[in-house]
Order: structure tokens, then sequence, then C-alpha cells
């Protein structure tokens, strides 16, 4: 058998194939390129050549389909096999020709965006292509082998196709459904590329090779007809579908309860363990069962109602904004608060004065206990506030000055120390952040732990911005073993900072590690910080609109996805992480009323399971 | 029987539970043109494919110029020319290339002879494959099987699909090419009157069993029709080698295979007043090997 004109042949055979391939693969990169050009940004393409990528299992598929079925018709195989053709050389030689057509096609947008990148003078790691390249390649080298097997038993190429398509799928997702532990398809997926992924991959590949030669060789074939196919791959689609939707549907809803109330905001916090609904009700939690226990009277109004109502040209800025930052002192409840206040003249807002105030629940109200006059913090430039309460320690920040509070009875607030204009800038973290080392200056008090000063100084950093901000109630940073991390969302993907060493002044931080956000994961939309990103115990909540996700992010660990909450039509308004690890969500609902385009809002609080 | 090109014993084969052959023993001797007859799914092709090792009998052997079928399947196909029916090649090759590409599955293929047979069977080199008319697309099949100069060359059913001219045309080139050059056809086809005129040998496949191989002029003599009026209590089934008596008017056409004196003898003591003896053609004696009545309808008279 002469190999060269075995291998012209099937370039042959199959060049039309890998033309149209090659067109499907580089429409979008040259699209974006074209794009990038008339915007004056060159031409060039990276997202569009990643995202390329992602396709080429389907287009490996189709090559592998197109490479033998020009031989396995009934009639064309009997006229080849009728030669002195060794059928397993024969058809090696045809797998190894289009899979390495195949890995030259899927090159291609990758050899573009490397190529025009350089050219224009672009960062190729933005975004990054090791995340998203290594793994469709080996996908589609899986899907290639599976497809060139279904089609030497199936004979047709578009069942073949499909077959072989939706068993690469099924292949992917079933390691979700064995009890192996695998929950995160973005991280277990990337574990696999590390160790097992490849080793499956390239099992399966060699089955199906194998598996295609002896069936070459036997004329092993199915007769198929459409109807059962379609059942059989309804089948496939609907366990495929399952399978997905238990990678964004996984978080058990242990009880939920519909509220009545017609008060706002629908805030959760929480004094010694115990969450607070609205500043009003204890959320009681007794087997799982969800009951509210008012504390206030109905008449009265809640802090925040009753002191950012509007005097004369003055208005009142509260922070917490829903709420308040609460604390029991013997059998009473205080709940501190700063309310600024500023006038708006010649279209700008002018703060004139900042107070700490402390009020006491007495009698179902809320009555002022104390007050602290913090104007003096007050500079040029916008208001910024925040707080953070340690056991008896308050420390709230103004604009850049701190100020450090004994509050053992928060009905005498105590002034412990005052540094005025000690903090920087509120900053986010770029993707060049990640390649060098971070400096975060460490808070200037000594009234508090060195864990607590680190994790403060790092969410000033990064969380005291100019609108509101959960500094008073929630933490960026996590600490196992004496380790200190903290995470940046964004919406390409949560990443990981390492605290690596600190001094008197600064904390210094490298990136660790990183996780892409999947398409599932951003169907409501991209994922950032401000939606609500905390870290308790190892892992990491963050929230946006009517999507909850869970992250393992415990040091030394890749990210890893365990749980993910998402409802249509549903608005998450807080959440909070109750002592037995378990969430509590507040969240609204729209329900259609029926008449006209008016939506009804019905007000629940979730009580989730902390996913393991 | 001379030396054997082909050696066929006991053959077995079956699709599940359907048994196609049942014990199939044939020689097709050195040099002969064989023809090979059968209905339509009397297996046939399916025996051809076992001959050439692309599948495996379920018991039994084909010996295939001194060659297992199955244990040497690559050098049996090295020496035989094959050309199946209706044969479907890569419609997008050019006639060129095919054969080019054919050429290198075999290390005998002559290229002088390729060309002149290309000449001869005026195939247009250029022209696509899918462009072919029916007969070129089995001109070139031709070709194909004979470009490496094999000694035994199997045709399944060549003429499959083809108007009477380029049947007659196709058969005169197959001829023209191979008889000549002392080369072992295996003809295989449904087609009594295309194997008559060409076959020096006969070979009838029915009921998964060979019901008669023997030389053609062998069969022509030995095969032979009497017509006469039966005699009361006339019991046909009683004369040996009895193929088919059928009822016409007040007289029988009873045809006999092995005609001697003896039946000859038997049958006339059954007429009432003589009987006439006829010839048959091949297309007679095919009908009533494969669906004579061996007597059975006219017992009960």
């Amino acid at each position: 058998m002469r190999v060269q004109r075995i291998i012209h042949q099937q370039i042959c055979q199959l060049r039309w194939h890998l033309l149209a391939c090659l067109g499907l693969i580089m429409v979008l990169p040259i699209e974006e390129a074209a794009v990038n050009m008339h915007a004056g940004a060159g031409f060039h393409s990276i997202g569009m050549a990643v995202a390329a990528i992602m396709f080429s299992p389907l287009l490996a598929g189709l090559i592998a389909c197109a490479n033998v079925q020009g031989d396995l018709s009934e009639k064309r195989y009997i006229f080849w096999r009728s030669k002195p053709a060794n059928v397993k050389k024969l058809m090696a030689l045809k797998f190894s020709v289009g899979l390495i057509v195949s890995l030259a096609i899927i090159a291609c947008p990758i050899m573009f965006a490397v190529v025009s990148s350089a050219l224009c003078g672009r960062d190729l790691d933005d975004p990054p292509v090791k995340y998203y390249v290594p793994v469709p390649v080996m996908v589609a080298v899986m899907t290639y082998s599976l497809c060139f097997g279904c089609n030497v038993i199936v004979r047709k190429t578009a069942r073949s196709w499909l077959l072989g398509i939706l068993l690469a799928g099924f292949v992917l997702v079933v390691p979700f459904m064995l009890p192996l532990g695998f929950t995160d398809i973005v991280s277990d997926i990337g574990l696999w590329a590390l160790g097992f992924y490849p080793a499956t991959v390239f099992a399966i590949s060699i089955i199906a090779f194998v598996f295609a030669l002896y069936a070459a060789q036997h004329d092993w074939h199915l007769k198929t007809n459409l109807r059962g196919l379609l059942w059989a791959g309804t089948g496939l689609v609907f366990l495929l579908l399952m399978l997905f939707s238990s990678q964004v549907a996984n978080v058990r809803v242990l009880n939920e309860k519909e509220i009545e109330s017609h008060w706002r905001p629908y805030s959760l916090d929480k004094v010694e363990g115990k969450p607070i609904f609205q500043g009003r009700s204890y959320v009681n939690l007794d087997d799982s069962n969800i009951s509210l226990e008012r504390f206030m009277d109905e008449r009265h109004p809640a802090i925040v109602d009753r002191v950012s109502r509007r005097k004369g040209d003055t208005y009142c800025q509260p922070y917490p904004r829903a709420g308040g930052v609460y604390k029991k002192a013997g059998d009473d409840l205080y709940a501190l608060v700063i309310h600024s206040y500023w006038r708006h003249i010649e279209k700008t807002n002018v703060y004139e004065n900042v107070y700490l105030r402390s009020y006491k629940l007495t009698s179902g109200s809320w009555k002022q206990a104390s007050e602290l006059d913090l104007s003096d913090c007050l500079k040029e430039g916008p208001l910024r506030t925040a707080m953070r309460l340690f056991d008896n320690t308050l420390v709230v920040c103004i604009r850049n000055s701190l100020v450090v509070l004994d509050v053992t009875n928060p009905g005498e607030l105590k002034q412990i120390d005052k540094k005025v204009k000690v903090l920087g800038g509120s900053w986010s973290l770029e993707y060049e952040d990640r390649k060098k080392e971070i400096a975060v200056p460490l808070v200037p008090i000594d009234n508090i732990s060195m864990e607590e000063r680190i994790r403060l100084s790092i969410d000033l950093m990064y969380r005291f911005n100019y609108s509101d901000n959960d500094i008073y109630e929630s933490s960026i940073v996590d600490v196992q073993d004496g380790k200190f991390a903290f995470f940046s969302v964004s919406g390409r993907d949560l990443a990981r900072f390492d605290v690596i060493r600190w001094d008197r002044e600064n904390i210094y931080c490298r990136f660790g590690t990183s996780r892409p956000f999947t398409i599932l994961e951003s169907l409501s939309g991209q994922w950032y910080e401000e939606y609500g990103t905390l870290v308790e115990d190892g892992k990491l909540y963050c929230r946006r609109r009517n999507t909850l996700l869970v992250f393992d992010v415990r040091s030394g660990r890749r990210i890893r996805k365990l749980g993910h909450f998402v409802r249509m039509d549903c608005h998450i308004d807080d959440m909070g992480i109750l002592d037995d690890s378990n969430i509590l969500l507040s969240a609204r609902w729209y329900v259609s009323s029926g008449e006209g385009r008016s939506r009804e809002q019905k007000k629940f609080l979730y009580l989730l399971k902390n996913p393991e | 029987m001379a030396e054997s090109a082909i050696k066929i014993e006991g053959l077995h084969f079956s699709y599940g539970k359907k048994h196609v052959l049942k014990g199939v023993d044939l020689e097709v001797p050195k040099g002969s043109i064989f023809g090979f007859l059968g209905r339509n799914g009397a297996g046939k092709t399916t025996m051809i494919k076992t001959l050439l090792g692309l599948q495996k009998p379920q018991a039994g052997r084909c010996l295939v110029g001194g060659l297992d079928g199955v244990t040497d399947t690559l050098e049996v196909r090295r020496r035989i020319g094959f050309m199946a029916e209706d044969q479907q090649m890569y419609g997008w090759m050019t006639v060129s290339r095919i054969i080019k590409w054919v050429a290198g599955f075999y290390p005998t293929w002559d290229d002088k002879f390729a060309d002149e047979l290309a000449e001869v069977l005026s195939l247009p080199k250029d022209m696509k494959v899918r462009e072919l008319s029916k007969g070129q697309n089995s001109s070139l099949a031709l070709l194909l099987a004979l470009g490496h100069r094999p000694d035994i060359v199997i045709l399944d059913d060549p003429t499959l699909g083809l108007d009477p001219i380029a049947r007659k045309d196709f058969l005169r080139h197959v001829i023209d090419l191979l008889q000549s050059r002392g080369v072992t056809v295996f003809f295989s086809s449904h087609l009594l009157y295309e194997i008559e005129p060409v076959a020096d040998h006969i070979a009838i496949l029915d009921g998964g069993v060979i019901v008669k191989a023997s030389k053609t002029e062998q069969l022509r003599e030995n095969v032979r029709r009497f017509a006469l009026t039966p005699a009361p209590g006339a019991n046909f089934r009683q004369v040996p080698g009895i193929l088919d008596a059928l009822k016409v008017g007040d007289s029988v056409s009873v045809a006999i295979d092995g005609c001697d004196p003896a039946k000859k003898a038997l049958l006339a003591e059954m007429s009432v007043n003589g009987m006439t003896e006829t010839a048959l053609n091949l297309d007679e004696i095919f009908e009533a090997y494969v669906i004579g009545n061996r007597g059975r309808e006219l017992s009960a008279h």
C-alpha cells in the first residue's frame, strides 16, 4: 500500500470540508479584527479567536465524519475493501490525516491571534488565552475520535456527527453524575485538565479509534432509523440538560417563607449570630422553619426611615444605608449608625456634619442613646463612610480618617483614637495587578488584632468606595491557618490574591489563581464586586440580581464552585450566613398580576443549605 | 477435473437466523469462464464476499489460487481482480486519479497495460468518475479489476443496470481481454442469455446449495425435455433426475437431468402413445433446476 497516495487522496477528499471549516472558524476572528481596524485599534483579534476555539469540537467532529463518509457507503465499501488494502492501516491513516488537519484548522485562529496581536503590539494574555484554549482543543480531539467511530458504525454523516457530539458532551458531564465529588464544571474539569482529563480524553479517543478500526475491518454497522435516533438523541439531550441544570440550580432550598411587609429596605443583619430582618424583626429558624419575631412596633419607623427624611434644605445620608450595626449590651439592643448631612449648593453636594449615633430599642421603637460629632473628619471631596465592629471596639471611617471607639456600652460612645488623613483612595484590581506584587497600606490602629487589621486594611483598600459598601458586615478576606487571601470578582473571573508578607506599613500580596465564569453563570449579566461579595470560613459568596454562587476558596487549592442558586424573575436583596452555616436570603419576586403590564411584588425569605 | 482456480468446501454462511449458504461445494477449473447462476437473493454475492474474505464463513473454507480466503485475505485480493455489481467508486476523483489510487494497493500493477485498457475501453482519463455514463463506469471498474494482471477475475453481476447494447459491448470487451490470456473468470449473473455464449462451465446456486455444476455443453447434453401423453396412474416422481413436469393440455412436458436410455424407457412406459425429445437452452435448464416441481404436481394423477 502506497501511503503517500492514500494521504494525498485523503486530503483531496477532505479539501472542501476543510475550507468550509476554516471559513467557519476564522469568520469570528476576522470579523473582530475588521471591527478593531475600523475602530483604529489595528487589525487584530484575541477575544473572538478564543471564542472560535470553543467551536473547535464541533468542527473536528465534522471533519471526522467527512473523513470516512466517502468510504463507507455499502457499495463503495465493497469497492475498496475488495482491493488488497490493509483496513486497519488504511483507517489509521485516514484517522491520522483527519486529526492532523483538524488540529491545523483549530490552530488557525490561535495563530491569527498570536500574529495579529504581535503586529499590533497587543497583549495576548488579555483575555487569558491559556484558560480557554487547552480544554476545547482536548475536547476537539475526543469529539473527532468519537465522531469517527460513530461514522464507521452509523455511516450517515449528520447522524454520526450528532451522535459523536452528544457522546462527547455526555462524556464531559457524566463525571458530575457519578459519585466522584465533582460539582464545578469549570474547576473540576480544570482540575481534570491537570490530571484526569487528558487521560480520559486520551483513553476515550483511543477506544473510539480502535473500535472504529475493528468496526471497519469486520464491517460492523448499525442500520439506524431516524426516528430511533431522534428518540435516543432526545434522551441524551434531556440528560445533558438535566446535568447542566444541576450545575446552575444545585443549592438545596430548606425552606421559604412569604413575608407580608410594606416596609423597606429588605435588609438582613445579625446580632450575636441571630439574624435581623429589616431592622424590625428577629428571624427565628427552628428546624428550618422560618418565623419572624417582631421587636419593633409597627407604628414606629425604622432607623433609616426616621433619619433620612429631608429637613429643609438639608439631607441626611445614613450608613449603613439599610439598617444599622447592631450590638447587644445585656438585654438591650443597640443600633449604631453614621448620619452625614449635606446640602445641595451650586450643583454640588456640600457635607456639613457627620455624626455617629447609637440607638437603643425601647418600647418597640429606636431612641437615640448617644451621639458623637465627627464633622472634623469632613474635608474636601465626596463623602465615603464605613465602619466595622470588633467585639467592643468600633472602627469608623469617614473620608480618609479613622476613628476608634469603645462601645462596651453603646449607650455611651467613647472615642479612643482618631487618625485623620491616613487612608488612601479606593482601588479596584486590574488585570495588570496580577502580574506584580501589590502593596496594601496597613491601617494604623493598635486597638484590634493583626488579623483584623489586615482584613480591614484590604477591605478598605478595595471596597471603601464612594457609593455603598458592605464593610460593616462582610469582608473579602479569607484567613485559613494563618494564611491570608483576598478575592476580586470581575466580569471575567473570580481571582484570588495571596498575602505573602507584611511589615509595619504595608501588606504585600500577589495573584494566586482565578476561576473564569461560565456562560451559564453569566447568563443574567456580568459579575462585579459591588453586587455583594463576602468571604467566610473558606467560602466565597457572590450574588447578583437573581443568582447566588458559592465557591470553595480555601488557600492552596483551586477555586471550585460549590453551589449555584438561581431563580428567574427574582431579585436578591440581601443575604446572611448563619451560625449553622446555612444561608438566609432576602429576595423579591415579581409576579404578573394579570392586569396589563403591572407586576406584583412578593417578598420571600429563603433558607438555603450551604453547599459543601 | 483440471486443476482448480477456486475451491469451495462445505461453505456455510448466515445473517443471524437466516441461512444463506448451507454447505456449498464448488470447484472452478483454472482458465475456465465459469458462469455462476442463481436467482436474485440466492446468495451469489454473499458467496463472492466470502471468497474475497470480506466476511467470515461460519463453516467451510474457500481456496482461491490455493490460498485460504479467510487467512490469506490480502494475498488473495492481490491475485484476483474483482468487479462488483453496480460498482460505486469515488465520484470526485478523475479517471486517472482513481487509477493511480487503486494502483497504490497492487505491487504488480501494470501502468502500461492499464493505459492500453483505458484506450481499448475508450475511457476519458480527465473526466470525473461521477460524470461517467453507466457503461463507462463499468469499463472503469473492469480496468481497475484487471490492471494488476490477475490470474483470476471475479465478476459479480457486472452488467447490472446497463442497457442491452452497453451490456453486449461490455461482454465483448471482457471476452476479448480475458479469454485469450488464459485468465480464470468467475462470472456471477442471473441473466442467463448473458452467460450462455461465454461460459464454458456453469454452476447453479439455489436454496443455499449448488444444485448443478457442470460444463456448459455437458449440461445441454444431459438435460432434455420430453413431451408425452401420460398413462393412467403415471407417477413421474419415480423417474430419477426429474426436474420438472408440466401439464400442457392433455400432454405433459417432462424435464430430465442425466438423460440416459433407462430413464427414457421408464418415461416411455408412462406414455400412452410415445414421446418427443427436445434439447433445452440454458434459460430453460436454469428454470427447470430452480423452479422445477420435480414431478410433484403430477404425482396425484
